[in-house]
């Protein structure tokens, strides 16, 4: 019996469930994360149509809400700045507008980045307890919606840049690169926060905390002081370096981030994948101890 | 070795621990999670606060094999059912699976309510791995089978909870899986959906999909499987065959429910718990074994229950959903069974019915056929006031037949559900003897003339 059944048991299975760590076996894990994320592409390209299409459809100004918090940015710092309240130095490329509406643009994107991982794992808690599908696909939709968002921004914003002028150089070129590592940097991020998130509620509420915190901790509204100590404390927060980088070339075409920023910028996929597995391991935990 | 003789899905030997203090839940979690990402796995044996939800279960399911997993509630049978699925992992033993498995566990999860049945098809669809093109294929089958023609394109949100249902469902059993899971979802919807349902999940076992159906209640699909397993506090107490094991679990709930009541006078309620309120419970470390031995070919476990009495199976009903005819009799004034009649004959027609659930309003529709013609139909008056639960007793007199020679076809149906439909029905026959007149029926006359001729 025992020889039949080794042989029955020859074709291989499709799944495996048993309670060995995922993490004894890293190399293992890459490769099933790296097919889940193709397997599950499908269905987040319909959960990020069904989420887009369903969250703007009761709704007046529809997709037109994407762009209110930057115009609502843009618009109180111009304000503050106008009325002389606050004193800003030399503004890279000289249009402040274009200085506060990129700067808020590119700090949404990565706090979105940040945040979003958890509240699609929350807002999908009725589907992840009770179906099985790849959950990748999660980490998908949130980079998809993330994207989606800065993209429909960055593009208002450079609109508007186009008429108060930009002046801009080859370095120009790397800009996209490096704001697509400041989102992955961010949901990595984010991602390494969510099985903790899940479990206790109190890393969603000091992300709302943090917030406003962190924004003014980065160089968002403001031109980084120059000082050693700030210096290095923008070299070390990864928004700081990638959007600062950013920024500069987009307005000014020039900038003297460049290292830091190549440096998280080198970093950001490692990180990404690091985040990925976290959270992959993180989520048997978590769905068990889940409300349903 | 052929195909057809290899496992869908075999669990061995799996075991699952849950804790229901929720501080301690979580703090566990935060230790497992640590556990984990150091390669070190679930912790062994119970923590403070923790109990087995699942111990130690073994099964194996072959192509073709449907399995009716029962269990009182809180049996573990739910989380057996989803470690199989993978969305929980197991503490101990390991699950494998082949081919695609089909869960019929949550009709409609994932439903938007903004976006119209139509964007909710493909994006459950796609959650439950079917791809754009197979669902194209498939999709006016599904919606008909749903009856939602008409309300495809409206949204989601002015669906009644029996429409979701009805599209869940839909979505779900038109995936084909090679194994299907199911969890008492039929639960929902109106009855005259669920039937339709039952028929349906019935011919996927009939084609050979392999199904394993998890409930707590002996009904249509339980009776339509052919292996039933009983789950006891997280052990498997009995696998093998159906009428045994049905036998075997309702023995189960009784003693159950004496231990209970029991528990109760004794003012502690956890007695029930205890193996002497509940011999059925074997002890654990005898279990393992007798559960793994019969796992690979099902047969009836010596561990199950060596002091049930032997009460008669009862006759299979005549089931066609969860309310349904368990016998039909014609009988006389005395109660025997009457095959053979005159035409004057008193006669009753004695029916017993069974509803697993409230059935507000249902009448009883006797019909007599001969010759492939209905001759007359007796119907009882529909009420309202009366709803059927559990079995009942529903005898009619039929005061002068007024058939005349030859065989009929007697055919009694239960009508309910919203709309009112035939829920299930049952036939008999009744032959009546030659009578020296000529025609189908006697009509019932008097002569007026004084000349009165005596039908009787």
């Amino acid at each position: 019996m025992t020889a039949a059944a080794t042989e029955i048991d020859e074709l291989p299975w499709t799944a495996e469930y048993s309670p060995e760590s995922q993490a004894r076996r890293p190399l293992k894990m890459i490769v099933d994360i790296g097919r889940d994320v193709w397997a599950g592409r499908e269905l987040a390209w319909r959960l990020f149509v069904r989420n887009l299409s369903g969250s703007y459809r009761q709704s007046l100004l529809g997709f037109l809400w994407i762009l209110v918090p930057t115009i609502a940015q843009a618009a109180s710092w111009t304000f503050l700045s106008d009325q002389r309240i606050l004193q800003f130095g030399t503004i890279p490329g000289g249009s402040f507008l274009a200085f506060i509406a990129i700067g808020s643009v590119l700090w949404q994107g990565f706090f979105d980045a940040v945040q979003t991982p958890l509240k699609t794992v929350l807002a999908n808690q009725g589907l992840i307890t009770k179906l099985q599908f790849p959950r990748e696909s999660l980490v998908l939709v949130s980079l998809a919606e993330v994207l989606f968002d800065f993209l429909i921004r960055m593009i208002f914003v450079l609109v508007i840049c186009a008429f108060t002028g930009l002046s801009w150089s080859l370095g120009t070129l790397a800009v996209p690169v490096l704001m697509f590592g400041l989102i992955l940097v961010g949901l990595a991020l984010g991602l390494m926060l969510t099985p903790v998130g899940i479990l206790y509620q109190d890393i969603g509420r000091t992300l709302t905390v943090l917030s406003p915190f962190w924004m003014l901790m980065t160089p968002v509204v403001y031109v980084a002081p120059d000082n050693p100590a700030y210096r290095i404390w923008n070299w070390i927060n990864a928004p700081g370096a990638l959007l600062s980088a950013s920024r500069d070339l987009l307005a000014a075409g020039t900038t003297d981030m460049w290292v830091p920023a190549l440096v998280w910028l080198a970093v950001a996929l490692p990180l990404l994948l690091l985040g990925m597995m976290w959270f992959r391991l993180g989520f048997r935990i978590f769905i068990e101890r889940m409300a349903n | 070795m052929s195909r057809s003789e290899q496992h869908v899905a075999r669990i061995e030997h799996v075991s699952k621990k849950f804790c229901r203090n929720l501080h301690r839940s979580l703090r566990y979690g935060m230790v497992d999670l640590a556990r984990e990402a150091i390669g070190l796995g679930p912790t062994a044996g119970l923590r403070r606060g923790e109990f087995w939800a699942v111990r130690d279960v073994s099964l194996s399911i072959r192509p073709g094999e449907s399995l009716a997993l029962m269990g009182a509630n809180g049996a573990g049978k739910s989380t057996l059912l989803k470690m199989v699925q993978g969305l929980i992992r197991p503490d101990e033993g390991r699950i494998r699976v082949r081919g695609r498995m089909g869960a019929l566990t949550q009709l409609g999860a994932g439903f938007n309510a903004i976006l119209s049945g139509r964007e909710n098809v493909y994006i459950n669809a796609a959650i439950l791995g079917v791809t754009k093109s197979e669902v194209d294929r498939r999709f006016d089958a599904m919606v008909d089978f749903a009856g939602l023609d008409h309300a495809i394109d409206d949204p989601v949100r002015t669906y009644s909870s029996g429409m979701r249902a009805r599209l869940g469902y839909s979505i779900a059993a038109f995936l084909q899986p090679d194994l299907l899971l199911m969890d008492e979802v039929l639960a929902t919807g109106d009855i005259a959906f669920r039937m339709k349902c039952f028929a349906h999940i019935e011919s996927l076992i009939a084609q050979g999909t392999s199904v394993i159906v998890v409930t707590h209640m002996i009904g249509r699909i339980a009776q339509a499987c052919n292996r039933f397993a009983v789950l006891d506090q997280g052990s498997i107490v009995y696998d093998g065959e159906v009428e045994e094991g049905m036998r075997i679990y309702r023995r189960l709930l009784r003693m159950q429910e004496a231990g209970n009541d029991e528990a109760d006078d004794e003012g502690n309620p956890t007695a029930r718990s205890t193996t002497a309120a509940n011999p059925a419970t074997p002890p654990s470390n005898a279990a393992p074994s007798n559960a793994a031995a019969s796992s690979d070919a099902p047969m009836p476990s010596s561990v199950a229950m060596p002091s049930i009495t032997a009460t008669p199976a009862a006759p299979l009903p005549h089931y066609l959903g969860a309310a349904w005819i368990d016998e039909f009799r014609i009988i006389d004034v005395d109660g025997n069974d009457v095959t053979e009649t005159s035409y004057a004959s008193p006669l009753r027609l004695r029916v017993r019915l069974t509803s697993e659930e409230r059935l507000d309003e249902f009448r009883l529709r006797i019909r007599f056929d001969g010759d492939g013609e209905t001759l007359t139909v007796i119907e009882s008056p529909r009420r309202t006031d009366d709803p059927l639960i559990g079995s009942r007793t529903v005898e009619v007199e039929v005061t002068k037949l007024n058939l005349l020679a030859g065989t009929y076809q007697v055919c009694a149906e239960l009508i309910g559900g919203r709309p009112q439909q035939t829920l299930s029905e049952r036939r008999t026959v009744l032959n009546v003897r030659s009578a020296a007149r000529a025609g189908r029926f006697v009509l019932s006359h008097r002569w007026i003339d004084g000349q009165t001729v005596h039908v009787d």
